[in-house]
């Protein structure tokens, strides 16, 4: 695969000049400042950046999807021969599908709830002619059998609810290949799957596309991913193009500064980085220590059962977890693990079916009322998105001093000066204090929902997958803030994730869940260098692995 | 197999709830009137100086002197075998009375829903999908404007102009087809209003979900993923609100046919409400609460067979939310 572009040098695809406007309410957006992207046959290419840089608008420009906001492209887009910029939507519609597949980002709303996964393969043969009502219907079920659907004749007759979301991606993988198309445009094609199932998808995806012989371009934020699966990567920023090179010489010889800020900022290539953790840590050197902190936050036997008979859900069973002072446990497992739950029950945003919570030895299971409302001043929340956990009503200031109105803390004048202390815990400017969340960076709105945590200082904190929603240079920043903050004020963080190289991290004890239960718990160290479950070594496999 | 009939059981159980709550509620309010039935009924006949033993007698004969819980158990009893008693006006069987006035009024309440639908996914589909902005907004701002105009006001400016003055069509009673067409646009504005608004609503929404991204990148044409993909999401919604809209077509069938002069369940309910017939009042409330209660189980029975997911929702979350 990496030696197929130079056995032939034929262009599938060039982008020359290509230009793309927003409108917005707030005026025009520049998407694209002039992009030259090139695909020879075979090749598989990765458009890498970050969030606004213009590479998912790149993808999406090539076969005509852009948002019904977008003003007309400008440049040269040539697919084949056919210029493909200002042609129409029929002529247009014949390439899609049929010359170029379409590989979209989140399988579970990807597919027409109400039409059977069938019936859906077989309408891309048939509008484009490939097979009539008959044949289609064989077709299609052939189809998902190629894209490794088990039993795809029973599944050919299902709704699109009734697969899981590695299955959906591998029909829309399979659909976008039915037509043997030349090109594949995946848009982070895994990016909103269990980690576990990435790496197959991938595996899938990028075989798939070398058998028909089509070329790729892989959309991702990614870098591991990209320099795993590409032949060629082309870093954007700020809607250019900064850097193109082949996946190596990109990994290991970076031209441009951002090229390299990126590079660092990857954690999943973060195998031989030093720990910020260990590197930034004064205080309580781990292992090193001979008397260990004092669990300051733990559970035992802990369960939830959701539902009854039957249908009933055993989300988390027989949980016991422990959270040391000034330390960091984190919690690891695959979507259904039953991790999110288990945060929920301890905050008793859930009530436990059985077991105990404990602070400070205290079991806090039963606690209602007046005083559950002080134990959430000890135990406070940030969860995975910013945007959607903070108010678009209030302002910076209003929504970080909420908790202390709400604990009833200070005078109007102590509260203002505790809110900016917060904001300077949490290195924002005080300008921000009349911002709205709508007007943040994800970065800055995650460091308001931690501000807004630690307002009322707390002793624990849970971190329901705090940096997942933000990009990755982002995601590193906040993450540094998470280790300093622990190492100033003794915080103890229940750090919840799917991300094993964010863990791997900030953590000091991992525990993996699956299932509903704790599969195997130790020091961070140990459960990476020598996992003993089979499922953490599952889990660990599925890390992008990239050696130069 | 089983959620199918377990959902199917507890949607006949609803219904069935409907109807008795509808006879019950109906009951309560119209026995607690303040005003004697009898002593009305009784006047009409001209009769101003009453004799009470022959007032005794119509109480009697109708069943006012006995204690009103056993009132209410012998109407109810009665009205499970299908007796809703007899008009205390015309001494008719109200089953009888509300059966000779039913296929008027669901002729017209069915042409109405015709026009309703059609005019509805018209004026939907064009502030969806026309091609200039300008047409879109136009056809935005006519369900506003339907909802606007009085229905009575409507029923009267139709009348002027396809009556009288071109003729086309006659302006009162109930005999041939011509009859029907006044009437019947009349009563179907605002049932297309809501129609359009819902349709148009569900139409822009499915248009920006995700799905609809991947079928254009399919290859599919705009028209194919409307009529094969858009309009199916659409469906769910759309039945839903009319469930709710047949109640609200009996109440507009009062007022067209008080305007067009029909004969038909309207008219026979404002006769009955202005001579305080409550034998005919009750059966009429009853009839709606079944004409409710039939069309909602019938839109809830379809429903898992538009949207498959209904059956393994939980509880509780089955509709889908109508704006």
């Amino acid at each position: 695969m990496t030696s197929a572009h130079l056995k032939t040098s034929t262009e599938v695809l060039s982008v020359r000049g290509l230009a793309v406007d927003y409108q917005t309410r707030a005026g025009t957006t520049t998407a694209l400042r002039g992009v030259d992207l090139h695909v020879h046959r075979g090749e598989v290419v990765a458009l890498v950046g970050e969030s606004g840089s213009g590479k998912s608008t790149l993808g999406r420009a090539v076969i005509g999807l852009l948002a019904a906001n977008a003003a007309p492209a400008q440049g040269a887009v040539d697919f084949e021969g056919t210029a493909l910029l200002g042609l129409s939507e029929r002529k247009l519609s014949r390439i899609r599908g049929r010359r170029i597949g379409f590989v979209p980002q989140d399988p579970s709303v990807s597919l027409d709830p109400l039409k059977r996964v069938g019936e859906q393969v077989a309408e891309t043969l048939r509008v484009h002619g490939v097979a009539d009502r008959r044949q289609a219907r064989d077709q299609a079920v052939q189809v998902l059998e190629r894209a490794g659907v088990d039993r795809p004749g029973l599944r050919a007759g299902q709704y699109p609810h009734e697969l899981s979301g590695g299955m959906c991606q591998r029909v829309l993988i399979g659909m976008a290949l039915a037509c043997e198309p030349t090109l594949v445009i995946a848009d982070e094609p895994t990016s909103a799957l269990d980690v576990t199932v990435q790496r197959v998808i991938l595996d899938y995806l990028t075989e798939a596309v070398a058998q028909h012989e089509a070329s790729l371009l892989l959309v991702t934020h990614d870098l591991a991913v990209a320099a795993e699966r590409a032949d060629r990567i082309v870093v954007m920023q700020g809607g250019l193009v900064v850097e193109t090179g082949t996946s190596r010489q990109i990994l290991t010889d970076p031209r441009e500064p951002y090229t390299r800020r990126l590079l660092e900022a990857a954690p999943s290539l973060g195998r031989a980085r030093a720990r910020t953790r260990s590197v930034a840590s004064g205080t309580a050197a781990r292992g090193l220590v001979p008397a260990e902190p004092a669990v300051v936050l733990g559970t035992v036997g802990l369960s939830k059962t959701f539902g009854a008979g039957d249908h009933a859900v055993h989300a988390v069973t027989d949980v016991a977890i422990g959270v040391r002072r000034g330390q960091t446990r984190a919690v690891v497992g695959g979507s259904g693990s039953g991790k999110t739950t288990l945060g929920r029950l301890i905050l008793r945003l859930v009530e436990p079916t059985s077991g105990a919570i404990l602070v400070d030895g205290d079991d806090i299971s039963g606690v209602e009322g007046a005083e559950l409302r002080r134990l959430r001043r000890r135990i406070q929340l940030v969860y995975q998105n910013p945007f959607s956990s903070l108010s678009p009503f209030l302002d910076v200031e209003r929504m970080i001093e909420e908790p202390l109105r709400a604990f009833g803390i200070g005078s109007r004048r102590e509260r203002a000066q505790r809110v900016a202390e917060a904001l300077s815990r949490v290195a924002l400017p005080q300008q921000v204090l009349r911002r709205r969340a709508a007007e943040l960076s994800g970065g800055q709105q995650q460091r308001v929902a931690i501000a807004r945590a630690l307002i009322v200082d707390p002793e624990v904190i849970v971190l329901d997958e705090p940096t997942s929603a933000l990009d990755v240079s982002v995601q590193e920043q906040v993450l540094q803030l998470l280790t300093s903050l622990q190492d100033d004020s003794g915080l103890s963080y229940l750090f919840i994730s799917h991300d094993l190289a964010v863990v791997r991290q900030v953590a000091h004890d991992v525990s993996v869940m699956h299932l509903g239960r704790i599969v195997e718990e130790g020091p961070t160290d140990q459960i990476f260098d020598s996992p003993a479950h089979p499922y953490t070594r599952e889990l660990l496999d599925s890390l992008p692995r990239w050696e130069p | 197999m089983t959620s199918v009939l377990a959902y199917s059981g507890r949607r006949l159980l609803a219904a069935a709830f409907v109807v008795w709550a509808a006879f019950t509620v109906s009951f309560v309010i119209l026995y607690a009137l303040p005003s004697d039935p009898v002593q009305m009924m009784l006047a009409r006949g001209g009769d101003a100086s009453l004799d009470e033993s022959a007032v005794q007698a119509v109480r009697h004969e109708y069943g006012f002197d006995r204690p009103v819980i056993v009132q209410y158990f012998a109407r109810l009893g009665a009205a499970v075998t299908g007796d809703l008693g007899t008009s205390m006006q015309t001494g008719r069987s109200v089953l009888v009375s509300i059966g000779d006035a039913l296929p008027q009024t669901l002729a017209l309440a069915g042409l109405a829903l015709a026009i309703a639908i059609v005019v509805a996914l018209l004026v939907s589909w064009a502030a969806t999908l026309a091609p200039f902005a300008v047409l879109r907004e136009l056809a935005l701002g006519l369900p506003p404007l339907g909802r606007a105009v009085p229905s009575f006001w409507l029923g009267l400016v139709l009348l002027q102009i396809f009556a009288f003055q071109l003729g086309w069509f006659p302006a009162t009673g109930n005999t041939g087809w011509r009859s029907l067409v006044l009437p019947a646009v009349n009563l179907s504005v605002p049932v297309a209003v809501v129609l359009a608004q819902v349709m148009i609503q569900s139409f822009r929404s499915t248009w920006t979900a995700p799905f609809v991204e991947v079928l254009r990148a399919k290859g599919l044409r705009q028209f194919r993923i409307q009529v094969r993909h858009i309009m199916r999401h659409s469906l769910a919604p759309t039945l839903t609100v009319l469930g709710v809209v047949t109640g609200a077509m009996l109440a507009g069938s009062i007022v067209t046919e008080t305007v067009f002069s029909r004969s038909g369940v309207g008219q026979l309910t404002q006769q009955a409400v202005t001579s305080q017939d409550l034998p005919v009042i009750q059966g009429v409330v009853v009839l709606s609460a079944v004409v409710f209660s039939v069309v909602n189980l019938a839109v809830d029975l379809v429903h898992p067979l538009i949207d498959p997911r209904v059956l393994s929702r939980p509880l509780g979350r089955r509709r889908p939310v109508a704006v």
